[in-house]
């Protein structure tokens, strides 16, 4: 099973990390549900072009803070998640948009006003669609 | 804990090459590449390791079994694969593989089988008779046959159609599954080092760089695109310029601080490709310390 | 006992696949019966050194003939010369003691079947060889023979491992050979004034016994020789191909 992770090059952010935190959202948003089979670090190495010992570090830190469980010889699967980590979550991650959003208006100079009038305006169009 | 291989400070001169490696040690479970431009050494190296070609000093250990001792049974522990089929021209498919499952006790018939039926290898027509490619897919047939906790493969993806190497990049992937074999791999092939390995070893000029877990490395580099161009020649951390504006630098958190305390803007950043920092190593000879 | 075992095991992969070579063989030793039963009389009587030499010349391409070209001794890189099928089985676990017999079986059973051939053929039509020897002092002479073929003939598996040749290691090569077939003419034709052969067959005569034993004890020693001479180039060489 392919994830719909996609690396981001210009981040600064650690690999590990960017790859925790996607399969959280997938978890939060109900891409994933409880019990899905996530696949093995192995083939997302190799999916992803990195390293099985980061893809391995992940996991481990998944596992750790209870997103997913492994269990000997058969794989690694979604665990179940409180609804209301889920929630946090969601919004953390529309949070994290918009800040990489802010972060790129800022290298090219736009004011606060600029931002929440460009804001409004795209929530104006959206609307009208 | 015994390493499934050891290598400790070995030398070896042949007429004026020579070749140091120091230190080195490859875990069980991983997948290392080891890269070099031609005539770097790669060759030789696994020849070390197999006692073909015997070091002038230094210990290589397999499984905590020194290479050079009377007793060969560590072989049993390592599959290899050297770049050509030396003296296999006059036998067949079948009858090579009635060779490597006499002597290799771990021999896995199913294995041999799945690959080489899936690939559509003649077992049946002499070898003389392959195609370099096709010898290539027999060859690596028959290695992952022996089944053993080693694999130490040198290009073996060289003269093979995408398709037969994509399966071989997924069959070996299927085969460390278990987590109990470790692989080394020569490839000039980018898309196999990027695909399967977890450490990259560095040859260069006789040298050899320790394990260099592969996304530290591509880490420790990053590409800074700046609005204007900096009016010294070289800034800290930087190891090419391109464009007057494009920074490649192996100390970002130097490069960063200085451009910082100048007024220089960053535009963009990202990290680079693997091949790009491969091909700063091995041309400009920028050995790493990360 | 094993190591035997394992040993004939590789030489029956290794003769599945040069089958034909001993059809070659069996010409060869065709040819040269016909050699030995043509020359037998004159040689008899005036000890020509050219049968001498011949029969030493075809001991020689006994071993060699019955090897497919990949299992010859060849330049394999710039200082190498080694067989590449040795080359190859030196890759896998198989200890050096097997590797190493495997490589004397088939050549010692080509030079088995060859002598043989030639020395009961030549017996056989060559009525002058009859006159001269008797059926059991011939049994003898065939040991014998057989003995010196194993001895002179173990150079070549024992050279499968391969050597490091350098500039002037060929030249030393041919100025051997040369100096064996001077030594062989000045110590028969000159000092005992007989040939090589028909000394063997005045040994065989008059000490039958004696001249097994002797011959025997001198082959094994020399294959022994050669066994640890090829044991310990393997560990010595550089396989760099």
């Amino acid at each position: 099973m392919n994830l719909p992770i996609r690396l981001s090059k210009s981040s600064r952010e650690p690999i590990y990390h960017q790859i925790e935190n996607q399969i959280k959202a997938l978890i939060a948003s109900g891409q994933l549900a409880t019990g899905d089979p996530l696949p093995s670090i192995r083939l997302l190495a190799k999916e992803l072009e990195i390293s099985s010992i980061t893809i391995r570090r992940a996991y481990q830190n998944l596992e750790y803070s209870g997103f997913i469980q492994t269990s000997q010889g058969k794989g690694t699967f979604v665990a179940e998640v409180d609804p209301a980590m889920k929630t946090s979550m969601a919004s953390q991650a529309v949070e994290d948009a918009i800040s990489k959003a802010i972060s790129i208006a800022r290298q090219h100079e736009c004011s606060d006003e600029d931002i929440v009038r460009m804001v409004k305006t795209l929530l104006q169009k959206e609307e009208n669609q | 804990m015994t390493f499934p291989l050891t290598i400790r400070n070995i030398e070896k001169s042949i007429d004026e090459f020579h070749l140091n490696i120091q230190d080195l040690t490859f875990e069980e479970g991983t997948i290392s590449a080891i890269v070099g431009t031609n005539g770097a050494g790669k060759s030789t190296f696994f020849k070390m390791l197999m006692n073909l070609v015997k070091q002038d000093n230094g210990e290589i250990e397999v499984f905590g079994h020194s290479v050079r001792g009377e007793d060969d049974a560590w072989k049993q522990q390592i599959a290899y694969q050297a770049q050509t089929m030396i003296g296999c021209d006059a036998f067949t498919g079948e009858q090579l593989r009635n060779l490597m499952a006499e002597v290799y006790p771990s021999w896995d018939e199913s294995l041999f089988r799945r690959f080489s039926e899936k690939l559509n290898i003649p077992l049946n027509k002499k070898v003389q008779k392959l195609s370099p490619g096709v010898k290539t897919k027999l060859n690596l047939a028959l290695n992952f046959g022996k089944n053993t906790p080693i694999l130490m493969l040198d290009e073996p993806t060289a003269a093979m159609d995408i398709p037969s190497r994509n399966y071989f990049i997924q069959f070996l992937l299927e085969l460390m599954e278990r987590g109990d074999r470790t692989v080394l791999i020569a490839s000039h092939q980018a898309d196999d080092i990027k695909k399967l390995a977890d450490y990259l070893v560095f040859i260069n000029k006789g040298s050899v760089t320790r394990l260099l877990e592969k996304d530290s490395l591509v880490s420790s580099y990053r590409l800074f695109w700046l609005k204007e161009e900096p009016q010294v020649s070289r800034i800290p951390g930087e190891i090419k310029r391109t464009y007057k504006k494009v920074i490649l630098s192996n100390h970002p958190e130097a490069t960063m601080a200085y451009l910082s305390k100048n007024g220089l803007v960053i535009v963009d950043e990202q990290v680079p490709e693997l091949e790009d920092i491969i091909q700063e190593i091995l041309m400009e000879g920028e050995m790493i310390n990360v | 006992m094993d190591t035997m075992r394992k040993a004939f095991w590789l030489a029956k992969l290794e003769l599945d696949v040069s089958k034909k070579h001993y059809l070659l063989l069996l010409l060869i030793a065709g040819i040269y019966t016909f050699f030995f039963y043509l020359t037998m009389p004159p040689y008899l009587e005036e000890n020509i050194f050219l049968l001498d030499a011949f029969l030493i010349i075809y001991v020689g391409s006994l071993a060699f003939s019955i090897k497919p070209k990949n299992f010859q001794y060849q330049k394999l890189d710039d200082g190498l010369y080694a067989s590449p099928y040795f080359a190859m089985l030196n890759q896998l676990p198989i200890k050096r003691n097997v590797l190493v017999a495997s490589r004397f079986i088939l050549p010692y059973l080509s030079i088995f079947i060859g002598i043989t051939i030639v020395l009961v053929g030549t017996y056989i039509f060559s009525t002058d060889l009859r006159e001269a020897i008797e059926p059991l002092p011939m049994i003898a002479l065939i040991i014998t023979w057989l003995c010196i073929s194993f001895s002179i003939g173990g150079i070549f598996p024992a050279s499968d491992p391969g050597d490091q040749i350098k500039r002037f290691t060929f030249f030393w090569s041919y100025m051997i050979i040369i100096v064996f077939f001077v030594g062989m003419y000045l110590i028969f034709q000159v000092w005992l004034d007989t040939g090589f052969f028909k000394w063997t067959i005045q040994m065989a005569n008059d000490f039958t016994i004696l001249s097994i034993i002797v011959s025997i004890l001198i082959a094994c020693l020399v294959t022994w020789y050669w066994f640890n001479h090829a044991k310990k180039q393997i560990q010595k060489n550089d396989y760099l191909q």
